[in-house]
């Protein structure tokens, strides 16, 4: 009990990057080392990028640019520049900010005056300039300590702000950007700001037509008739019916994507459903009507209220405060603007309503099945047998580890027992596949209610009716790495990209990365993820280390385990990107035997002799050496 | 040769530019979904096309039928083997199941020309099953023993975990493929040779 004390010694008082450096998931979300969208790094560069961006609503500066290299950050903005004064105190001042007054940033997100100033103190290395009327005034900090102030200077250079980071990776664990998430968020910036110019990395980025520029580049397959765009004052929207599943929305506010939704969202979803069945003036199914719909919708609100410091949901009920209520506000927008619009292009309104019937149907044909489904549902909500769950899930709002829950879904039972042992019980789940999933390809929705497997995969993650009670933030698909684990993979992946394809599409499909080999003597091991990881660590370890190719994970025991699944863990993440469409790969892939694909697989034909093997390292070997 | 030598180095060249976890700080190189669906893809396929379903022409078998001839020649001494003990012993050089094992065992003992076969090993015919592994008994037949093996001609490779050695072919002496013909679905292509009589092959050379 001494040793429990609790007097004035135990009360501290934190310094403002103290408090930032240990407590990081108040101020930027997750940490995470920039694998997933939402991982800390990311966020780092939209606090820069958002002030820019707010300077451009503004009306100052048409131009960003920005550079990524090496894990260095770099971002230039052409607006007003930091009232040189004050450029210290803005980056390294908690609670200082330009935004305060709300009549200069009306419409704004970032508002607190917290963001800069968190990535000051997560950086190892932060330089900022600021240059106004041929001034410039620069300081330079690491982990939010200031290392240099520079006195006022001349200059030549056009007004603005430079601002230049590095994010510390005693943080940020052995953090990589990955160029296509920075990419997509450039798009997004583009997409909300018609009229801005963004340089990534030299390369220019510029949309024309906003939210509709958007759905062309991130739709998958043809729309079903032409998108529909609207807009009016702080309010834009986009849509149109796609052939997958689902539904599709891209929100945002003020700028901000709102990857979560929210009250905006929600408001468009009811609204578009009511205004459609208004004019056709029949009784269709709210879900009918938005099956397979794409849709982005962007407004602008006055002091907007959000669910957490990460802004990924809007929680504000009215578009500003005492203002008309978010729904009044989207739904009168939508009655007088998509109601016109219907009438103005008959053979569009004929389209959707082909559409929707479809959609009906199908439902109807499900409703059948689907009491036998409900029954197996009950069942296997009351008892899940494949699924070993954890404690938090995604849903528990109020759980600070809700991000990190994770279903490992596993091959077999030999795998399933090392991860059930080795895993953390609160946030990683467990669900284990037996044998090879069924090739879903071309089925109808049907088979998830038929097929056990599916249904119970369906069951654990409850997204029966959309993806909103997700109950695990990371889907890990934890095959083998030997040919029958990749072609579960493939199955499995078939079956969430034909029925959940939200699921891919939000990034929260991931594939586990196990060790390939495990090179050891008497005091080391290092485990190995390819075959160049393997050369180094025999070249490190020296004469005769012993070699273990884990080809099943039942081979890798639980103890060993914790290490691939716990800090360390490496996830690939499945991305969807715009050089081939979800129903192009799935029909060649995994649809009927083509002329086509079987050249593919004659040229392409991947022959390994184990003879070979160590002699063909040795002369790779040479050839890096002669090359 | 040369084509596969090709492949290789291409694929060790991807190797290095996609490696992932070299310590850039920007990640170019992520490999987008329809990437991970051609490689996923092609290993599989391969694997399946020259692995699992289609036999070899030069001696008729398929990998999993050679492997447990091979290891039934080497436990051979004129005995009866327990078929569970054989079962045992080819997993030395075939990674996967017991039980696929012990199927394609059986059929191949089915076909009554390589396996000399004891106890009750089913009928194709009535589609009787085979008794249990642990039952029946099987050794190689004299005219197996005559035509397959060839330690002098026979070229060798490492076992999968590199602790032994298998045929990369059989030195078969008689065109067993036509003999026994071969069915096997891959991915992509599939086989299925018709057998025929040993008269037949007999009159026409």
């Amino acid at each position: 009990m001494a040793e429990n004390q609790y007097t004035e010694d135990n009360i501290r008082s934190l310094d403002w990057k103290e408090h930032i450096r240990l407590r990081p998931g108040m101020y930027i979300g997750k940490l995470g080392d920039g694998a997933a969208a939402d991982d800390g790094i990311y966020i780092l560069v939209k606090e820069v990028m958002d002030n820019c961006i707010d300077e451009f609503v503004m009306g100052n500066g048409r131009k960003v640019e920005i550079k990524v290299k090496d894990g260095k950050v770099s971002i230039r903005d052409y607006g007003r520049g930091i009232p040189l004064g004050k450029v210290v105190e803005v980056v390294s001042k908690m609670n200082t900010g330009g935004k305060y007054d709300s009549k200069a940033f009306k419409k704004s997100v970032g508002l607190n005056g917290v963001g800069t100033k968190a990535v000051n103190a997560l950086s190892s290395y932060f330089m900022v300039y600021s240059v106004r009327e041929g001034e410039k005034k620069a300081a330079s900090f690491s982990q939010g300590e200031l290392v240099q102030e520079f006195a006022m200077e001349k200059t030549d250079e056009t007004n603005g702000t430079y601002v230049e980071f590095i994010p510390d990776d005693t943080i940020f664990k052995k953090f990589a950007f990955k160029t296509a998430y920075l990419e997509k968020m450039m798009w997004n910036y583009c997409y909300l700001n018609r009229g801005l110019t963004i340089h990534y990395n030299g390369e220019r980025y510029n949309s024309k037509d906003g939210l509709k520029d958007l759905l062309e580049n991130n739709m998958d397959g043809d729309p079903l008739y032409p998108i529909i765009h609207l807009e009016d004052e702080d309010i834009e929207v986009a849509f149109t019916h796609g052939r997958t599943y689902g539904e599709d929305y891209y929100s945002f506010v003020n700028g901000q994507h709102t990857t979560q939704g929210g009250t905006h969202a929600s408001a468009f979803r009811e609204s578009v459903a009511k205004v459609i069945r208004d004019f056709y003036n029949k009784n269709y199914e709210a879900s009918d009507i938005r099956q397979s719909i794409v849709a982005a919708i962007s407004v602008k609100v006055i002091e907007p209220v959000f669910e957490s410091q990460t802004k990924t949901k809007l929680g504000s009920q009215e578009i500003e405060p005492g203002g008309k209520s978010m729904r009044a506000f989207v739904n009168d927008f939508l009655k007088d603007k998509l109601d016109n619009y219907l009438h103005r292009n008959p053979d569009v309104a004929e389209t959707i309503e082909k559409k929707i019937k479809q959609s009906e149907r199908e439902r109807k044909e499900l409703a059948g099945i689907r009491k036998i489904a409900r029954e197996r549902s009950k069942k296997a909500n009351l008892h899940n047998k494949k699924l070993r769950d954890c404690r938090t899930h995604l849903t528990d709002l109020k759980d600070e580890r809700r991000e990190e829950t994770t279903l490992f879904i596993t091959e077999g039972d030999s795998a399933s027992g090392s991860i059930t042992k080795s895993r953390d019980v609160n946030t990683q789940a467990v669900f284990s596949l037996r044998g090879k999933p069924l090739n879903c390809y071309g089925l109808t929705k049907k088979v998830v209610y038929e097929n056990e497997e599916f249904n119970l995969i369906q069951a654990a993650l409850d997204i029966e009716e959309d993806m909103d009670n997700l109950r695990y933030n990371r889907i890990v698909i934890a095959t083998d790495a030997d040919v029958d684990g990749m072609h579960i993979r493939m199955l499995l992946l078939t079956f969430f990209l034909q029925f959940f394809p939200d699921l891919v599409k939000r990034n929260h499909v991931y594939v586990l990365q196990t060790p390939l080999f495990r090179v050891r003597n008497k005091k080391k091991t290092i485990y190995c993820y390819s075959d160049e990881e393997r050369r180094n660590a025999i070249a490190e370890l020296g004469k005769n280390p012993e070699i273990t190719r884990f080809k099943g994970l039942g081979e890798i025991s639980p103890d060993e385990f914790i290490h691939f699944i716990g800090e360390d863990i490496r996830l690939e993440p499945v991305l969807l990107t715009k050089d081939a469409s979800i129903d192009s790969i799935l029909s060649y892939f995994m649809g009927k035997n083509t002329q086509e694909r079987q050249d593919f697989i004659i040229d392409n034909l991947r022959v390994e002799k184990d003879l070979a093997e160590a002699t063909a390292s040795e002369e790779s070997d040479e050839l890096e050496i002669a090359s | 040769m040369a084509e596969e030598e090709g492949i290789d180095d291409n694929l060790q060249n991807q190797g290095d530019e996609h490696n992932p976890f070299e310590n850039k700080k920007v990640d170019e190189n992520i490999v987008p979904l329809s990437g991970l669906y051609e490689n996923w893809f092609l290993d599989y396929a391969s694997y399946v096309i020259l692995e699992r379903a289609v036999p070899a022409l030069f001696d008729g078998l398929k990998p999993v039928q050679r492997r447990i001839l091979h290891s039934m020649k080497e436990m051979e001494d004129g005995r009866y083997n327990k078929v569970a003990n054989i079962i045992g012993n080819t997993m030395k050089y075939h990674p996967h199941g017991d039980a696929s094992i012990g199927d394609a065992l059986v059929q191949l003992g089915q076909k009554e020309l390589l396996i000399d076969c004891q106890g009750n090993w089913g009928n194709t015919l009535t589609g009787d099953g085979a008794a249990a592994p642990r039952y029946i008994e099987a050794r190689l037949s004299k005219f197996a023993l005559h035509v397959a093996f060839n330690p002098k001609t026979t070229n060798w490779l490492a076992s999968y975990d590199g602790r032994n050695k298998e045929p990369e072919q059989l030195p078969m002496k008689f065109p067993l493929l036509l003999a026994q013909g071969a069915e096997g679905i891959a991915v992509g292509m599939a086989c299925n040779f018709c057998h025929t009589t040993l008269l037949n092959l007999s009159i026409n050379p």
